[in-house]
């Protein structure tokens, strides 16, 4: 074979080289933005589940027919029954098996129902929602009437702590609320 | 002598004109790689700055109106009960509301002009992440303010307590900024039906001028929508296509020829808000 000479290659080589440079990190830029949003997108998924659970409380909590049925104990009423959490010393954590449970799944909340189901908040990107509710204590209601406080009556106060959590993810997002309910005093 | 043997002339004129050929076109290719490349820089520097400043600002603002006083140590220096009523019933602060500084409050701005937002909460640090003397796990009433300065959106902190005029001492504030160039702020007040017969949601969208009005008919603020326009930092692009853009109830904004632009909206419902207003009802 004749002996070929010439830059032709090397030129080409050099080009193909520095359009691959451009091409890399424009790919490895754009991976890295993807990586960004898509975080940020779970993360609001995941507090939106949080949410949920929180509202998935007030709801049962306010259903008639679950609070006329002695049978059956809306989330407030199953906390009061338990033990009280004290939030100086304890703590109200999502993975604890303490504290009444409720979840919220992809059916939604439903009236005369206590949402104690097991499964999944969205099966597009897979996704959990559930909440823990805490008694914490009786005290004197905020902003009530002598007539009131004179009464046997006093505010319960509770702590809700709702939780949403993508699946194959560890971290979970824990959004809190706390509810008052005019009841009768304990003693 | 060995004869020799190489290009005729003709020969080499050919490969000259074809090699500028190929080398015109390569260069060509090189440039609008290289401008494409400036363009996705400038979109995605644009993008993830508008990504920040909104999960920034979002989990500031979704504690607007928070007064917890089951699960926070709150510092008890001053009355707490007037604290809770205070912050629960002004989650978004209008000029006239404190006593130690009569003009600081939410401003909707004159056409084309940055709005500037200040709301009351309770945590334990202000924005700029100041303590203004409190101890370090002890929460007290913050005032934010954010606005914007020379195209950067900031956010200076107050002590509400100083503010309100029941713990002595000077106004002390410390800013931060948060974002550059910011070409447009504007927010907007979801506001609820009178206190009385609301459920807690946002029933009408206004800008603060109309917040007194809303604050005298007992109608609370229960969400708030945010519309940020960034653009990318100067020389950055050029030859871009001119666009009209308008931020939430503003006049559209021409957009220029040599930086990107992009709107970022959000509205989010101050959780603490909703329940407050439901349960007075």
């Amino acid at each position: 074979m004749k002996r070929q000479q010439g830059v032709v290659l090397v030129f080409a080589l050099l080009i193909l080289l520095s359009l691959t440079i451009v091409g890399v990190s424009a790919v490895s830029s754009s991976l890295n933005q993807t990586k960004m949003a898509v975080s940020m997108q779970q993360s609001g998924m995941a507090f939106d589940a949080a949410e949920s659970a929180l509202a998935g409380v007030f709801f049962e909590s306010e259903d008639e027919q679950i609070l006329s049925d002695a049978a059956r104990l809306d989330p407030l009423s199953a906390a009061r029954q338990e033990p009280a959490f004290d939030p100086q010393t304890q703590t109200l954590r999502c993975n604890d098996v303490a504290w009444t449970d409720r979840k919220v799944t992809k059916s939604g909340l439903s009236y005369n129902t206590v949402h104690t189901l097991d499964a999944m908040y969205q099966d597009e990107v897979s996704a959990k929602s559930w909440s823990k509710t805490a008694f914490v204590r009786e005290q004197a209601c905020r902003g009530s009437s002598n007539v009131i406080g004179g009464s046997n009556l006093s505010c319960h106060v509770f702590a809700i702590r709702g939780c949403g959590q993508l699946s194959g993810h560890k971290t979970i997002v824990a959004n809190t609320a706390s509810a008052a309910v005019l009841a009768p005093a304990a003693n | 002598m060995k004869r020799q043997s190489g290009f005729s002339l003709i020969e080499l004129m050919i490969s000259l004109v074809l090699g500028l050929i190929i080398t015109g076109g390569v260069i060509q290719i090189m440039m609008s790689s290289r401008v494409t490349n400036g363009v996705n820089q400038a979109v995605s520097q644009v993008q993830e700055s508008g990504r920040f400043i909104m999960t920034r600002l979002s989990r500031e603002l979704y504690e607007v109106g928070r007064y917890d006083t089951i699960a926070t140590r709150i510092d008890t220096s001053v009355d707490i009960l007037t604290e809770a009523a205070f912050i629960q019933n002004r989650p978004v602060a209008l000029a006239g509301d404190f006593i130690a500084s009569n003009t600081l409050g939410s401003v909707q701005a004159t056409a084309g002009g940055d709005d500037q937002l200040v709301v009351n909460l309770l945590d334990a640090r202000d924005c700029a992440g100041a303590k203004h003397g409190y101890a370090n796990d002890a929460e007290f009433h913050v005032v934010n303010h954010y606005q914007v300065v020379n195209s950067q959106l900031r956010c200076t902190g107050y002590d509400g307590r100083i503010l309100r005029g029941v713990k002595g001492g000077g106004v002390s504030a410390s800013s931060i900024t948060l974002m550059d160039n910011v070409i447009s702020f504007q927010v907007q007040y979801g506001i609820s039906e009178a206190a009385e017969v609301s459920d807690g949601l946002a029933v009408r969208y206004v800008t603060a001028d109309e917040l007194a009005l809303a604050r005298g008919n007992k109608q609370q603020v229960v969400a708030i929508r945010l519309g940020i326009l960034l653009r990318s930092d100067d020389s950055q692009v050029n030859q871009m296509a001119e666009h009209k853009l308008a931020v939430l109830n503003e006049d559209a904004i021409t957009t220029d020829k040599n930086h990107y632009y992009q709107i970022f909206n959000q509205t989010l419902a101050l959780r603490n808000m909703k329940n407050f207003v439901r349960s007075a009802k």
